[in-house]
């Protein structure tokens, strides 16, 4: 067997899914609740260390003239900041801490995962992306959504419930409100389901291509030739990902404060 | 005090370099995301997504309701039509926040 075909049979072995494999690194829990730690769990811990380190190394020693890393993470704080107050006023300024957690956190296990897994480790070890995974999507668009919730009642009591009473002819507003609810009802899930297919359909593509490019290096003659149409449009695809990396993390966030906004300030109609 | 003339003092400077950058990083990074929103596979999912979310949602919450009471195929209907007309509000809703996020934070609704 050549170097490409011990190459062949190792990818396809590995199907375009394998790479989202949950798996247990070690077991934990009970017999009915499940808490080991898993490859999931792995990598949100590399992202939430990535994180803290980068902001410790660049508070560290503050200046008033920043360095590279400081000026890095001060653009990231007045990112965000200008982000919650264009949405909420400056009134939800207080949830600042949640959004900008929020934001590097998903931002850096989206990043994160695209990094190439070295070869030969453990499959437990692969390079993985949390966010490809729904319930880890839906977990976060949760907290939000009864952020949004408990924030809204304490401040606005029941006055809260007005956003869902739009101004309609009354025979209408029955229906209206009904439908209004739904709306605001499925907010976390469109909110899930949008990061979670993001990061899966932009994973899957590239290790389609990526299996493109092995199984015309295994054909004959001039097949071999066309592998570079794949390999380069990976390439293209690979700096696409990093884009939409940063991208689904903002609209996360940028929606999140848009939500926000409704609970911290009375709606307008 | 001769250095007066070649050293301007920090709030010159500041203002100086205030008119020579077109913007605050943060603003162009800001501006650039929202242009950027329009990945084609970006804004499919975005819409897919929220059409999709009403629909599923209604549609289970009225299933559940029909398990309940023993009606089944009646409240999944309505929770089915419902949930599509909500769909449509966020589709609706969501165009909106991107419009008015190009057009600079102008206030919806």
């Amino acid at each position: 067997m050549s170097a490409v075909d011990h190459l062949f049979a190792a990818t396809a072995f590995a199907g375009p899914m394998e790479q989202f494999e949950i798996v247990s690194i070690f077991p934990f829990g009970t017999e009915n609740i499940n808490l080991e730690f898993t490859n999931a769990s792995l990598w949100m811990l590399i992202s939430v260390l990535v994180a803290s380190a980068f902001m410790f190394a660049a508070t560290n020693k503050a200046q008033l003239v920043p360095g590279r890393m400081q000026s890095a993470a001060e653009m990231l704080y007045q990112f965000i900041a200008n982000m919650l107050r264009d949405a909420t006023g400056g009134e939800g300024m207080k949830f600042f801490p949640y959004i900008f957690t929020l934001f590097v956190f998903i931002f850096l296990c989206n990043l994160l995962g695209l990094l190439p897994t070295i070869p030969g480790v453990p499959h437990a070890l692969h390079v993985f992306t949390p966010t490809s995974h729904i319930i880890v999507t839906f977990a976060l668009a949760m907290v939000t959504f009864l952020l949004v919730i408990i924030t809204g009642f304490y401040k606005q009591g029941f006055g809260f419930l007005k956003m869902f009473v739009p101004t309609v002819p009354l025979w209408l507003l029955p229906l209206i409100t009904v439908i209004e609810v739904l709306s605001f009802l499925s907010r976390p899930i469109s909110l899930s389901i949008r990061l979670f297919a993001n990061m899966l359909a932009g994973h899957l593509i590239l290790k389609l291509f990526a299996g493109f490019v092995v199984g015309l290096l295994a054909a004959d003659g001039l097949f071999k030739a066309i592998a570079i149409i794949p390999l380069l449009g990976n390439v293209g695809v690979f700096m696409l990902e990093i884009l939409v990396a940063f991208l689904q993390a903002y609209v996360f966030a940028m929606l999140s404060c848009i939500y926000l906004n409704d609970a911290v300030n009375e709606a307008h109609h | 005090m001769p250095e007066k003339d070649d050293l301007p003092s920090i709030d010159e400077y500041g203002e100086r370099l205030d008119k020579a950058r077109p913007g605050s990083v943060a603003e162009q990074l800001q501006a650039r995301a929202a242009l950027n929103q329009s990945t084609a596979l970006g804004k499919g999912i975005r819409i897919a997504s929220e059409l999709l979310a009403a629909l599923l949602l209604a549609g289970a919450l009225g299933y559940g309701l029909d398990r309940l009471i023993g009606t089944l195929p009646l409240f999944m209907l309505i929770g089915l039509f419902l949930g599509f007309a909500a769909g449509i509000l966020n589709v609706h809703r969501a165009m909106n926040e991107t419009d008015a996020s190009l057009a600079e934070g102008g206030e919806e609704e």
